[in-house]
């Protein structure tokens, strides 16, 4: 097993009175992909955003615990959310490029981060773009608006976005759920790519993604972390009756 | 869609148990066909065997269709996976039962020589081997898959001591040469049906318990 770079320590979530996680205990690894599962309201998606402190856009949330990256504890007093989020990049389900350019849309980051020089800027808008595997596809129209592309194209590109602020860990949240077979292999071919220079961390409906896609699931049920272990063992053996009732679709 | 599914994985164990069925009764038929003087051909051993066969092929076909359109995982996996090799074997053992039968009209007339040398004791050991692997499979019973594999080593070795019994006396008396050849045959084909056998057990456990035994006795 990797390193360790996230490890999360008795996390609840609360939202007002509602308590949406129960004491979460996760250790995730670097460079890895790790998926969580769960039927909808499981509390998965709201775990995902612990770990870039989204959740702190949302009023009345009150959270405990601790998570922990690298050495960090993202959730003390000290620490620059936005520096964070920096280093925590997140893909959402609806791609989301700005009404701007393709080239813009990757340049952003970068400067907003201060990078004004228009070679570096042209570097990483290539790199990321190569990261992304769309390079090829866009090198021609950088131009162009991002919004003329295909759904799975914007993906990319928001994907080229994260990548070009240099992250540590991305956060995917259900990031092919609204894509074709084919954009849809295209990111988990990415996903497969990328992971060996970031950790990842998806969230996903699609329990075959989840298997093709990641080296460790972690199982969410009603707010509590029912089970976590290699992919391969939560899709042929796994422990609890719960998991197997989820992934063979018998549950309810 | 989930009924859907659930029923087509009920179609595969009632087709893997209608396989067992027919398996043993061409094994009493092997058995009939080897010590009753009175056995008469015909050709239910043939209907059996192609009834096995088409049964192995349509088998294979409601596998792949399961694998393609429902994705399974887990225990619904290894029950579809192990389901498929468990139809080999018992094809296979369809398969040397119909060899026997085949082969018996050579040992039918000697009844005394087959007791002389236990073959009807064997070949009970292995009709009940076959009812409780089934019974195994049907009730996913772990515990008795286990049972069945210990059985099927002292079998085995039960097998290997009539071999040798044979061969000594073939050394000693030349006029049981031409029968002993034929049965060694049979002891043969008994050990390998015993050898499915085995095979299956190990799948039945696999199936329920997510362990693989496969060749770990044999290490």
């Amino acid at each position: 097993m990797k390193d360790i770079k996230v490890n999360v320590k008795d996390l609840s979530v609360f939202y007002g009175t509602n308590m949406a996680l129960n004491k979460i205990s996760m250790e995730i690894p670097e460079k890895k992909v790790t998926a969580f599962i769960g039927p909808s309201g499981c509390g998965k998606s709201t775990f995902l955003r612990t770990l870039n402190r989204m959740n702190d856009l949302i009023d009345n949330v009150r959270i405990e615990g601790e998570v922990w990256m690298d050495d960090i504890d993202i959730y003390h007093k000290d620490v620059d959310v936005v520096n964070l989020r920096k280093k925590v990049g997140m893909i959402f389900q609806k791609s989301n490029p700005f009404a701007k350019s393709i080239y813009e849309n990757i340049a952003y980051g970068p400067k907003i981060n201060g990078i004004s020089q228009k070679q570096k800027l042209d570097e990483i808008v290539e790199l990321s773009l190569k990261q992304a595997a769309i390079w090829d596809e866009v090198k021609d129209r950088l131009h162009d608006s991002a919004l003329g592309l295909s759904g799975g194209q914007q993906q990319r590109i928001c994907i080229a976005r994260t990548l070009a602020v240099n992250p540590d860990i991305i956060l995917m949240d259900e990031p092919a759920s609204a894509l074709d077979p084919i954009s849809t292999a295209h990111v988990e071919a990415l996903i497969h790519e990328l992971k060996k220079y970031y950790t990842i961390i998806i969230v996903t409906h699609n329990m075959q993604q989840a298997a093709r896609t990641s080296d460790l699931t972690a199982f969410f049920y009603l707010g509590e972390l029912v089970e976590m272990d290699k992919t391969r063992t939560i899709f042929t053996n796994p422990a609890k009756k719960q998991t197997e009732d989820y992934i063979s679709g018998r549950f309810g | 869609m989930q009924s859907y599914f659930q029923e087509e994985l009920i179609k595969l164990r009632k087709r893997i148990m209608k396989m067992f069925v027919l398996a043993g009764s061409q094994i009493d038929r092997a058995f009939l066909s080897v010590t009753n003087r009175d056995f008469e051909t015909d050709d239910t051993a043939l209907i059996n065997e192609n009834r096995i066969d088409k049964l192995d092929t349509k088998i294979d076909k409601l596998c792949q269709r399961i694998f393609a359109l429902a994705q399974p995982v887990a225990t619904d996996l290894r029950f579809i996976m192990s389901s498929l090799r468990i139809a080999n074997e018992i094809e296979r053992i369809g398969d040397i039962a119909f060899d026997i039968i085949e082969r018996s009209e050579v040992l039918r007339p000697f009844p005394e020589t087959l007791d002389e040398f236990k073959i009807t004791p064997l070949f009970s050991d292995v009709q009940q081997l076959v009812n409780r692997t089934a019974e195994a499979y049907t009730n996913n019973n772990s515990e008795l898959a286990k049972e069945i594999l210990m059985a099927c080593k002292k079998n085995e070795e039960s097998c290997k001591s009539v071999f040798n019994e044979i061969i000594s006396q073939m050394t000693e008396k030349s006029q049981v040469i031409l029968i002993a050849t034929d049965l060694i045959l049979v002891i043969r084909d008994l050990e390998r049906i015993t050898n499915h056998l085995e095979n299956i057990a190990e799948s039945v456990v696999f199936i329920v318990e997510g362990k693989r035994f496969r060749h770990l006795n044999q290490q």
